[in-house]
């Protein structure tokens, strides 16, 4: 059969790619841009900001910091938001999507250094146990390592997002190494990457005026232990092989993709606006009635 | 392919489709008849309507891979229940001869067949393959987060050291 030919997708007029918070990074302008290196620089700046407060694996940021003894501390203005959705996640999955598992990703050996060796893992604390969160303002009760990996990224999509905003940017893509925020007119088609095999996809999602995060133990796989630990059995879920989320930010879908690693769907559809795909461990797919993608179906 | 074959393997489709629904209709019908003590001892009859044809269609002459026609393909289930015609609709979408969506729509007019319905769609699993990257025409791909060459590096040694 003679191959119809692929349609045509809408291409970026210029594009930013860099590797930044661990990752790397694609910016896609689908407008003409006035000043480039000005807007690369003022988006460099802005994610060092952010860096430098959330990251656990640089020694001068301020968590590092808290890490190290017990006080007060000064949040930025944009940490409320941030962990306010926490507070949000943890509860809706009975306190196992919880920013204090930082010190468990350290004893199974994801520490600043990547030594990779895990060591005799414990439970972290209670939220309320060990922190206090108040307008800007932390008070720890005992020394906390706090990681934001699970929604910080998708976090700070937004904000670069909002600072394309004001810089008069409306039709752009941010893709951090597969977390995407998409706005403006453009329709993208993103392929669902398949976990064993990252040459296929399973299907294609389409997406417009919103953001699609993946989630997926096959890159960050170290001893028996992945991207996400559960806290309370101190084990990587392996039920999942992967899964996706849409919702209107990245930080939504970005958390989400996580929290769908200990809570059911639909529980969390109660409390959160998104879409999902699940691929499982037995290649079988789940997803909810209004995610626009389409998968490529096993026939036999 | 011919259009005469191109609906004798349509209707192939519609058929198989048909007989996946009967089955589970057969199958809530015969669990329901054995919870509740009742004596129905016939299958449930069915008859079949086709609501649509393709929405697509490939006009491929020589293609010998193609099983089906592209298209979507959709189809009712009808069955008798003890409450009364029931039906079940399906819908599937063929690409290349790749099912690449597909629907299973409860429409159980009493909630016991609601219950059963949404049952059988509930337990059809969807099952997903691989598709080559170079067969598609994509904007990005979405995974797993790319990680860090700190990370990759120290995997690497790791795994050397576990060699050596």
């Amino acid at each position: 059969m003679p191959s119809a030919p692929k349609p045509s997708l809408k291409q970026p007029l210029s594009t930013f790619s860099f590797e930044a918070i661990g990752t790397a990074w694609t910016i896609e302008f689908y407008e003409p841009l006035i000043d480039p290196s000005d807007l690369r620089v003022l988006i460099d700046a802005r994610i060092e900001q952010f860096d430098r407060t959330y990251s656990r694996f640089r020694a001068d940021s301020l968590v590092s910091h808290i890490a190290k003894s017990v006080g007060t501390y000064q949040f930025p203005d944009d940490a409320d938001l941030l962990f306010e959705f926490y507070k949000r996640l943890y509860h809706a999955t009975d306190g196992l999507m919880t920013p204090l598992i930082g010190s468990v990703m350290v004893e199974a050996g994801y520490d600043a250094a990547y030594s990779l060796q895990p060591g005799q893992l414990h439970q972290p604390p209670a939220w309320t146990e060990a922190m206090v969160f108040n307008n800007g303002t932390l008070t720890t009760n005992q020394p906390i390592l706090l990681d934001f990996g699970a929604a910080g990224k998708g976090y700070l999509i937004d904000i670069l997002g909002a600072l394309l905003k004001q810089y008069g940017i409306t039709q752009y893509c941010i893709d951090a190494g597969g977390d995407i925020l998409s706005r403006g007119n453009q329709k993208l088609h993103i392929g669902l990457e398949h976990p064993d095999n990252i040459g296929q996809v399973i299907g294609v999602a389409e997406l417009h005026n919103s953001s699609i995060c993946g989630s997926a133990g096959n890159r960050r796989t170290w001893a028996q232990f992945h991207h996400t630990i559960n806290p309370v059995t101190l084990q990587s879920p392996t039920h999942i092989k992967a899964l996706w989320t849409t919702a209107d930010s990245a930080m939504l879908a970005d958390g989400l993709a996580t929290a769908l690693y200990f809570t059911e769907p639909a529980r969390l559809k109660q409390s959160f606006a998104f879409e999902y795909a699940i691929f499982y461990e037995d290649y079988s797919l789940d997803h909810s009635p209004g995610l626009t993608a389409k998968f490529f179906e096993r026939t036999a | 392919m011919s259009a005469e074959s191109a609906q004798r393997q349509k209707t192939l489709v519609i058929v198989t489709v048909l007989a996946v629904v009967v089955i589970a209709a057969a199958v809530a019908f015969y669990q329901r008849s054995k919870t509740s003590d009742s004596t129905v001892t016939s299958t449930p009859s069915q008859s079949s309507n086709i609501n649509s044809s393709t929405s697509t269609q490939s006009n491929s002459t020589n293609d010998a891979t193609a099983e089906y026609a592209d298209g979507t393909y959709e189809a009712t289930g009808n069955y008798r229940s003890p409450g009364g015609a029931e039906s079940v609709d399906v819908s599937l979408t063929i690409v290349d001869g790749v099912i690449t969506e597909s629907t299973v729509m409860p429409s159980g007019n009493n909630r016991e067949s609601k219950e059963y319905q949404s049952q059988f769609v509930s337990n059809y699993k969807q099952y997903v393959v691989g598709k080559e990257l170079a067969d598609l025409t994509l904007s990005r791909v979405s995974g797993s987060s790319l990680t860090p060459l700190g990370f990759n590096q120290a995997v690497d040694a790791i795994r050397s050291q576990a060699q050596s």
